[in-house]
């Protein structure tokens, strides 16, 4: 009887551990998303490549993937040279969980923004999926981040 | 003496390390035997098979497309492709990465897919990247529970 009622409550209290699992890795990655956004907002894109992994690999909509902090960095200055402004960024992570030393992070996004060219803002939407590497100073950052648009912009 | 003790616990460790490595090897070989099913199913238009592939609760985000929560959702897309006369002449893919997270099996790189349909009889081809988990199920099988993709390039 006593051990029927032990797995009853263990039962009952699962779900707690496994969003209390999900918050734990929420404040993990909190302070290196906060940062990402933040630079981003403020146009400091090259300053954003110390959150990105030696190895990174970032797969955009409609253009080749970006492999690795070179290109990306090239990328970045590239954003500065064409006045690229991001009025807003904005987003919600739907779930994230841990394995071995990465931590994954799925959701939708959201941002605007205008270039020097464009002025006009233009606004997009889609869903993500990024991986958190976990460095050798125990420090999180990108791996790897595939992103798309929820709806095709030409219909 | 100590070199003794040190083979002693290489020994002993042995067990625990090859199976790790064994274990992704044998998952990698069920899964390859698995994707080579579907793209059949696929090909040959088997929507009732294709969705045999899949968790009932899969989450599916496509590329500038909205995203598909669930079996039923996939079936009613399947069947909206059935009515557009969706024909699969090709696919490619090639993994980039793979590696297991608990149980669940984990695979990303790039894919390529020529299609026909009544609007377009003439083929139409696309290429892009994805990532993809399998989630172990009771009886030892994997299905697919979420999968994200995007196009690399303008369609």
């Amino acid at each position: 009887m006593k051990k029927l009622a032990l797995c009853i409550i263990i039962f009952l209290i699962s779900p707690l551990f496994s969003s209390e699992k999900e918050n734990y890795w929420h404040s993990v990655l909190e302070p290196y998303s906060a940062k990402l956004t933040e630079l981003m907002l403020n146009n400091k894109f090259v300053e954003t490549i110390d959150l990105y992994d030696e190895n990174v690999v970032l797969i955009r909509p409609l253009m080749p993937p970006l492999r690795g902090k070179k290109a990306l960095r090239e990328e970045l200055r590239e954003m500065r040279r064409l006045g690229f402004h991001y009025h807003a960024i904005g987003g919600e992570t739907e779930e994230i969980w841990g394995c071995n030393a990465q931590i994954f992070e799925r959701g939708t996004l959201s941002f605007s923004y205008s270039t020097q060219k464009q002025a006009k803002p233009q606004a997009f939407y889609g869903s993500f999926l990024t991986i958190w590497k976990q460095q050798k100073d125990g420090t999180y950052k990108i791996e790897y981040s595939i992103w798309n648009l929820d709806f095709n912009p030409w219909e | 003496m100590r070199i003794k003790k040190t083979i002693l616990c290489m020994f002993l460790l042995l067990p625990f390390l090859l199976p790790a490595r064994t274990n992704l090897q044998n998952v990698r070989e069920q899964i390859e035997k698995l994707r080579e099913e579907r793209q059949e199913a696929a090909m040959e238009q088997n929507y009732d098979k294709s969705l045999k592939f899949f968790t009932d609760d899969v989450l599916i985000m496509p590329g500038l497309q909205q995203i598909i929560e669930g079996k039923k959702e996939l079936k009613q897309r399947y069947e909206r492709d059935k009515k557009e006369g969706v024909r699969i002449l090709s696919i490619g893919h090639n993994v980039s990465a793979d590696w297991l997270c608990d149980e669940d099996y984990y695979e990303r790189g790039s894919w390529s897919m020529s299609v026909t349909s009544r609007d377009h009889p003439r083929p139409l081809a696309y290429a892009g990247s994805y990532l993809q988990i399998w989630e172990k199920q009771k009886d030892g099988s994997y299905k697919i529970k979420f999968n994200i993709w995007n196009l690399n390039h303008m369609p």
